[in-house]
């Protein structure tokens, strides 16, 4: 009897799990937003390109701020390739009007989706800022979910020794698996309104 | 099936279903917190990410669950520990004391360290819910991999979960029902009440008294608690920093010592403020407090200072790291004066992480100090001024210089500073000098790839003293400091304990009551510093590292502010003090 009552639990407990966000492999939804500036921005309106690059950001956050930097690195090394670069905004409390300011004071230099209900965000399974998701046109698959590289923190001065980003990218050009695809990501924590944040 | 067996699953699902509402179920995550233990050091669990696994268990005393679950995971220990298992206990018994926790550390024998979960907030979001209950975490992805009883008669539930992690196997039994003691948690069923937590009179209030003095537009915090609407979408991340004791930032063990400029919630406040995110961050009604208060933040607090010296001018870059900045600047006063109090005004507030002010410069090995040299003030974001105790003072000497170490961090954007420092002086001449012991190692040499290596230093009091605070200092390898005076008759008291050091804060930490250490006082400072990969903070593991004034290089220093505690029959004879 033991035995069945614990495997009631190990199958029950499974299921509780199943909701969890988009994993490497998995299909990108299309989705259409607007940025800072009023643009409009389709997913799947990027088909040409050979990589979309997907950041979180939301205003105020020391992490982020720092990973902008190392991302517009990042496209300018990439930037004969094709790939588009963009931040996603998936926050409650950040406007157009504020998003629009941060982006001017910290010389963001890429288009910031505002995902005003959350909805884009929720079906990522977005956690944090400073997130990255690469997505591959060809068939809108999630390729890497993780941070930029093994540096970003709350500090900046250790040396990198993984460019998970540049890895991830690379690997995709030259149509070779990834050795990586999913890394723990640090960032600031979103507030999702039906998440439960006490676990 | 017979009807028995069939009664016995709808009661397994039923109690499963009845466990997945309120406690932490395999598969979930738990998110992270770090706590103190007996012995009064800090454990952050995400720092044991170089780990495989950590096995947590909720331990009261007297509990004779608890006990045998110690002594069974004491055994395990000796055995998975050398393969990346960790192993620690949490009590969050209301009834247990740090010294009774030590008291029961010592009867059971365990080795594991006691975390002590006093305000039972970790012990509530981990579902603990009986004393000796065990959750084993995945440290790869910080998921649930077991929880319940370390064993049953024949069943070695925790050694299998352990087994099967380590071969990256499915755990087979990944929940079984744990029958200890339980403990007693009066804020576990309160859910209701804490969505009733007020946003207007007690939240928006809390966070107006300890935080918006740096959350603020122009305040060195890095967003503005400006709006409810601001304070709901940081919510989960003012979850995170305080459960993890990043903010507010405050790093003293509360256990030791009464401070004046203490930066931390309460416990209650804490409780409240965490409860009430948990409930959702409720708005409730009530106009907006954080949006009507306008405070005025005036220029120099104390008013317009005797002489205001310009810092040299710094720009800042928007990333990379800046190294301290070490400055001279001459003294442009004639004739000697007696300071009594000294503020800082930073130009980017917003990048300005610390300035240590001294007359003559900072301590540099093997270099001969003048007399009237030594510490004079402090700055860091959200400080108060220093203001000396009216009886004493600092001699600041006519053609003395000052220094100043000032470190800067970068947030994305480039700016200028221009700090101002203002001094206050005395009308005449005080009765004591305001005076430094410095305790430090010049000769300090920390092993590459080493995750607590201590140091110490000691000073002796020649003389009975009355000391007004403590300041520890490290770079970004220092990880933990303590103050423990030894008194003439021997016995031993603990200062301060710094259990999370945080380079980030160089903070001063200023008794509430002065303190009387006799003459033949020893105090010793220690540091521990953390060069391992496992410090995020750290430039190279692999590096032995010296002394140096640089970040990358490391000190052991401590600074003890005093004044003898009688009037000495000899004055001074550079100075015109009374003693």
């Amino acid at each position: 009897m033991i035995r069945f009552r614990l495997m009631a639990c190990v199958l029950l407990a499974m299921g509780a799990g199943a909701a969890a966000a988009l994993a490497p492999g998995d299909q990108v939804a299309d989705f259409t937003l607007t940025d800072q500036n009023g643009a409009s921005h389709e997913l799947y309106g990027l088909s040409a390109k050979k990589a979309v690059v997907i950041m979180t950001q939301s205003n105020g956050c020391p992490i982020v701020r720092l990973a902008v930097p190392a991302l517009r690195e990042i496209r300018d090394k990439y930037r004969s390739q094709d790939i588009e670069f963009l931040l996603l905004n998936p926050t409650l409390q950040d406007t157009q009007e504020s998003v629009g300011k941060e982006a001017v004071e910290f010389g963001f230099g890429l288009p910031v989706l505002l995902d005003r209900t959350q909805q884009v965000s929720e079906s990522l399974g977005v956690d944090r800022t400073a997130e990255i998701y690469v997505i591959d046109p060809k068939g809108w698959k999630l390729v890497y979910h993780g941070p930029i590289d093994d540096r970003l923190n709350y500090e900046s001065q250790r040396p990198v020794h993984h460019q998970y980003l540049s890895d991830a990218l690379d690997a995709l050009l030259a149509g070779k698996p990834l050795k990586v695809v999913s890394v723990i990501s640090p960032g600031c924590l979103i507030y999702f309104p039906n998440r439960k944040h006490h676990s | 099936m017979s009807d028995l067996r069939k009664i016995g699953f709808g009661l397994a699902a039923l109690w499963c279903l009845c466990g997945a509402a309120s406690a932490l179920s395999p598969g979930d995550g738990v998110d992270n917190f770090r706590l103190t233990d007996e012995k009064g050091q800090s454990h952050e669990l995400y720092y044991l990410s170089d780990m495989k696994a950590v096995v947590l268990m909720a331990q009261g005393n007297g509990c004779d669950v608890s006990r045998s679950a110690a002594k069974s995971l004491a055994a395990l220990r000796q055995k998975y520990q050398a393969q990346g298992v960790e192993f620690l206990a949490v009590d969050s018994n209301l009834k247990d004391t740090p010294e009774s926790i030590a008291k029961e550390a010592a009867l059971t024998n365990s080795q594991i360290p006691i975390l002590i979960d006093d305000l039972q907030l970790i012990g509530e979001s981990l579902g603990f819910t009986r004393n000796g209950e065990v959750l084993i975490v995945n440290a790869q992805n910080w998921k649930v991999i077991y929880r319940g009883a370390v064993s049953a008669g024949p069943n070695t539930y925790v050694a299998d979960a352990l087994d099967a992690t380590l071969n990256a196997a499915p755990v087979t039994v990944a929940q079984t029902e744990e029958r200890g003691c339980a403990i007693a948690m009066p804020e576990r069923d309160r859910s209701a009440a804490h969505a009733q937590i007020s946003y207007e009179k007690t939240i928006a209030p809390m966070l107006s008294s300890h935080c918006v003095a740096c959350h603020r537009e122009g305040g060195i915090a890095p967003w503005q608690m400006s709006s409810y609407d601001m304070v709901r979408g940081f919510s989960p991340m003012i979850r995170e920093v305080v459960r993890t004791k990043r903010m507010p930032p405050w790093h003293a063990d509360p256990h030791y010592g009464v401070f004046s400029n203490d930066r931390s919630l309460s416990k209650d406040e804490t409780k409240t403020l965490i409860h009430w995110i948990e409930a959702g961050s409720p708005r409730g009604s009530g106009p907006d407090p954080l949006t009507l208060v306008k405070k005025d933040w005036p220029i120099w607090s104390l008013g317009t200072p005797d002489l205001v010296i310009n810092l040299p001018k710094f720009d800042i870059p928007a990333t990379g790291v800046i190294p301290y900045q070490m400055w001279t600047v001459d003294n442009p006063l004639d004739h000697d004066v007696w300071v009594r109090a000294v503020d800082f005004q930073p130009g980017a507030r917003s990048n300005l992480h610390h300035i240590i002010a001294t007359i003559g410069g900072e301590m540099v090995p093997g270099a001969k100090r003048d007399p009237g040299d030594g510490s004079l003030a402090d700055y860091v974001p959200g400080s108060e001024p220093l203001q000396i105790p009216p009886e004493s003072g600092i001699l600041l000497k006519k053609g003395a210089k000052f220094g100043f170490q000032a470190h800067y961090t970068v947030n994305g954007k480039e700016a200028t500073d221009v700090t101002q420092m203002g001094l206050y002086f005395m009308d005449k001449p005080p009765q004591y000098r305001y005076r430094a012991a410095i305790m430090a190692n010049p000769n300090i040499s920390i092993p590459a790839n080493t995750k607590a290596y201590i140091n110490d230093a000691a000073h002796t009091f020649d003389r009975e003293v009355l000391v007004y605070s403590l300041h520890p200092h490290a770079h970004f390898r220092g990880s933990a400091a303590e103050f423990v005076a030894k008194y003439p008759d021997g016995h031993e008291e603990v200062l301060l304990n710094v259990p999370r050091y945080e380079f980030n804060w160089q903070t001063t930490y200023v008794l509430k009551t002065p303190i009387v250490l006799p003459a033949g006082t020893t105090v010793t400072y220690s540091m521990t510093y953390d060069n391992s990969t496992q410090n995020k903070a750290n430039p190279d593991p692999n590096r032995v590292v010296p002394w140096g004034q640089q970040t990358w290089d490391e000190m052991l220093f401590g600074v003890i502010r005093y004044r003898y505690l009688t009037l000495d029959a000899n004055p001074l004879r550079t100075a015109q003090a009374t003693e």
